[in-house]
């Protein structure tokens, strides 16, 4: 089912986990050392900075070869580059196994370029061809994206075939099934829960581990459309935007949304601190922010910088609160990090975060003017 | 972390009693940590405090008056450098650890107050009067000083955004490409100068143990001005472009050699990638000039990126394995 090396995914993750244990301390470096002799892992997996690399200059490599493949065709067969673009597909399709069985290529850049590559154009050359409208070209997403997802593990695939199945459902109910448009919030809403819970019992079988990190995706994203699904401002600026119920653009049944706009982010806090589940602590904090943007979007009952000033009080004053508090660690929770193994680079990125977000107060003194559009690598291709 | 595994690793013999017990021990404890989680919600507090502040000091401005506000920063800026100094950790040249969690906060807050001070002064007062430069050199001054007595990774990014506004230039990483008009000659100029003096700097931090931790972030600014005003220079004078180009291939020399021996990806990566841009540049300069609008270089350009692609493929790739073995 899986392109890659069975055995080798799975003595990955037990490196992985072995490389964690040595970094808190738990076992010794000649223990790791004979765990990964006993384990060998035959990929070829480069730094992170490097798989960036690899990434950009194959699509560069593959941008171009695609360009002076339709150029030689082109000329000789008119209209012909729906199909060019197909045969294509299929070329990129055999490199990316190859790149995978025979060069072990495993999250290299390289087999990524080649995977997203493959699915552009394979989507874009069938869609053209079919001529295709919203519904079929969300059925189209779906099944390439599934085949990756399957094939691949690739979780921002998983994620683009679950949005598209929502996005089936989305138009299956607006365009093609005679019901009544106002229950769409509620199928999405079903849907997303469907596939939660379905995501967490596939989660536990010990055969699709492979796939962890994918179903990891699509629970984040499940949870968060389910809220969006909800949300006063997204079901009624839907609405209004696509569907026009009322004349006013006010919502009906309003207040359902209203409660649920509210609702589903303390219930996500609530069980994350419940279960210790980081997921749906930092997908419900995330969501609190949705909800005051909400709010605030509809009702000005303070100015927005008094609002900011309490906030931010607020804010502060209660992460005081629970650092104090978590000192000595209380039910389970603690204020200290466990893992201290990339302080360093945590650090560095810490601080350009603050270089941009504080630093932009010192303006320069005489640039004002926009310069430098001229700097894009692949770009220089304009030239002809 | 899976128990069962490291189960099945004790009875492989791969792991000892004492560690599984520890491994043990840890699963036992489920201790759940929420450091991420907390120092977010205080950095969004201070964003959103010092913010609406901002903002409501700036409606009010009438009532308050500006002697007030400007008694009120100064009395903050005074009160967070005094708690800095006293709760500090003695200062060595080494990395000094922040004596608890709220002290690099306390020293953001009180840098950013004394910039808005000087800031405030200038704009209201006109304390410097006409040379701006002293009205950012001053910040400047205070920024590195605070960075290097305190040991504050984000006060020094702020000195060195300072240093270019200073100098003239924008160095925010969104902001580098977007806000400076690389057309301009000076800019270029200053910009290379600004780069050699932070790759410097970065020097002399790892060579004379000068908190040598601040390499990474000297060398970081440094490089990325460097390289970018180097190519705007290509693009600017082109009718000796070549002369540039040279320059570039030494500077992309030093960068390689010096990330070899850091062990360093990430400058290996931007090197290769400013540099091939440089070159490619030089190389559509090449088929212009001999195919005019011909149909033959155009071939021959298309070729040309297929081929150097797969060439800093296979170069990426040997680098990482070189880097790897060192």
């Amino acid at each position: 089912m899986i392109a890659y090396n069975n055995t080798s995914l799975h003595n990955e993750r037990i490196q992985e986990q072995s490389t964690t244990a040595f970094e808190n301390n738990f076992i010794s470096k000649e223990e790791l050392q004979s765990i990964q002799l006993k384990y060998p892992v035959q990929f070829y997996t480069p730094n992170i900075f490097i798989r960036i690399g690899l990434f950009i200059l194959t699509g560069i490599i593959l941008s171009f070869s695609f360009s002076l493949f339709s150029l030689l065709f082109m000329s000789s067969l008119e209209n012909a580059w729906k199909g060019l673009m197909l045969f294509f597909a299929i070329l990129t399709y055999a490199a990316l196994e190859f790149m995978i069985q025979t060069k072990q290529h495993y999250k290299s850049g390289v087999d990524d370029a080649l995977l997203w590559n493959f699915a552009g154009m394979l989507f874009g050359s069938v869609s053209l061809m079919l001529d295709a409208g919203a519904l079929t070209n969300c059925v189209l997403a779906f099944l390439i994206s599934l085949y990756c997802c399957i094939r691949f593990a690739d979780r921002i695939m998983s994620v683009v075939g679950f949005l598209s199945l929502l996005a089936i459902l989305f138009f299956l109910f607006t365009d093609h099934l005679g019901i009544s448009k106002a229950i769409i919030p509620f199928v999405l809403m079903a849907a997303s829960a469907t596939v939660y819970f379905l995501i967490k019992n596939l989660e536990k079988k010990d055969s699709l581990k492979n796939y962890e990190h994918c179903f990891t995706m699509i629970r984040i994203t499940s949870l968060l459309s389910f809220y969006a699904a909800g949300n006063y401002y997204v079901v009624r600026e839907v609405n209004n935007a696509m569907f026009h119920l009322t004349s006013d653009g006010s919502l009906p049944f309003g207040w359902l949304f209203w409660i649920l706009t509210f609702l589903i982010p303390i219930l996500y806090i609530a069980r994350g601190i419940q279960k210790k589940d980081v997921l749906f602590l930092r997908v419900g904090l995330l969501l609190i922010a949705a909800m005051i943007f909400t709010v605030r979007n509809y009702y000005h009952i303070i100015p927005h910088e008094v609002f900011m000033t309490i906030a931010g009080s607020v804010l502060l004053i209660l992460s005081y609160g629970l650092i104090r508090y978590l000192k000595q660690p209380k039910f389970g929770f603690t204020y200290a990090e466990l893992n201290k193994e990339n302080k360093m680079e945590k650090l560095q990125i810490e601080s350009l975060i603050i270089a941009e977000t504080f630093g932009q107060q010192t303006k320069p003194t005489e640039t004002t003017k926009f310069g430098g559009g001229s700097f894009g690598g692949g770009g220089a291709g304009g030239e002809f | 972390m899976n128990t069962q595994l490291f189960e099945q690793l004790h009875n492989e013999g791969l792991v000892t009693d004492g560690s599984f017990e520890k491994i043990k021990e840890d699963a036992a404890k489920q201790l759940f940590s929420i450091h991420w989680e907390i120092k977010t919600l205080l950095y969004l507090g201070v964003l959103l405090l010092s913010g609406g502040l901002g903002i409501l000091i700036y409606k009010n401005i009438d009532t308050i008056g500006h002697q007030a506000i400007l008694a009120f920063i100064a009395a903050v800026c005074a009160g967070a450098f005094y708690y800095c100094v006293k709760t500090k950790l003695p200062f060595s040249t080494a990395k000094v650890e922040s004596p608890n969690v709220y002290f690099d906060y306390v020293l953001l807050l009180g840098c950013l107050t004394f910039v808005s001070f000087i800031a405030y002064l200038q704009f209201q007062y006109n304390a410097f009067g006409t040379r701006y430069g002293l009205a950012t050199f001053f910040p400047m001054l205070v920024l590195f000083f605070s960075a290097y007595f305190f040991d504050h990774l984000g006060v020094l990014s702020l000195a060195i955004t300072n240093l270019a506004a200073w100098i003239g230039i924008t160095v925010t990483p969104s902001q580098l490409l977007r806000v400076n008009d690389f057309n301009s000659i000076t800019i270029i100029y200053s910009g290379l100068f600004l780069g050699a003096l932070l790759i410097a700097l970065a020097f002399i931090s790892k060579q004379k143990k000068w908190k040598h931790h601040f390499e990474f972030t000297y060398a970081n600014f440094g490089t990325h001005v460097l390289f970018i005003s180097c190519l705007s220079a290509m693009f600017q004078f082109d009718r000796i472009y070549l002369v540039w180009f040279l320059l570039l291939a030494v500077l992309a020399f030093f960068s390689y050699t010096r990330s070899m021996k850091t062990k360093s990806f990430y400058f290996l990566l931007v090197t290769t990638l400013y540099t091939y841009i440089g070159i490619s540049y030089v190389a559509i300069r090449f088929l212009i000039s001999i195919g005019g609008y011909d149909m033959g270089p155009v071939y021959l350009g298309l070729l040309y990126f297929i081929m150097s692609g797969i060439g800093l493929v296979l170069f990426l790739i040997s680098s990482n394995r070189k880097i790897k073995a060192l």
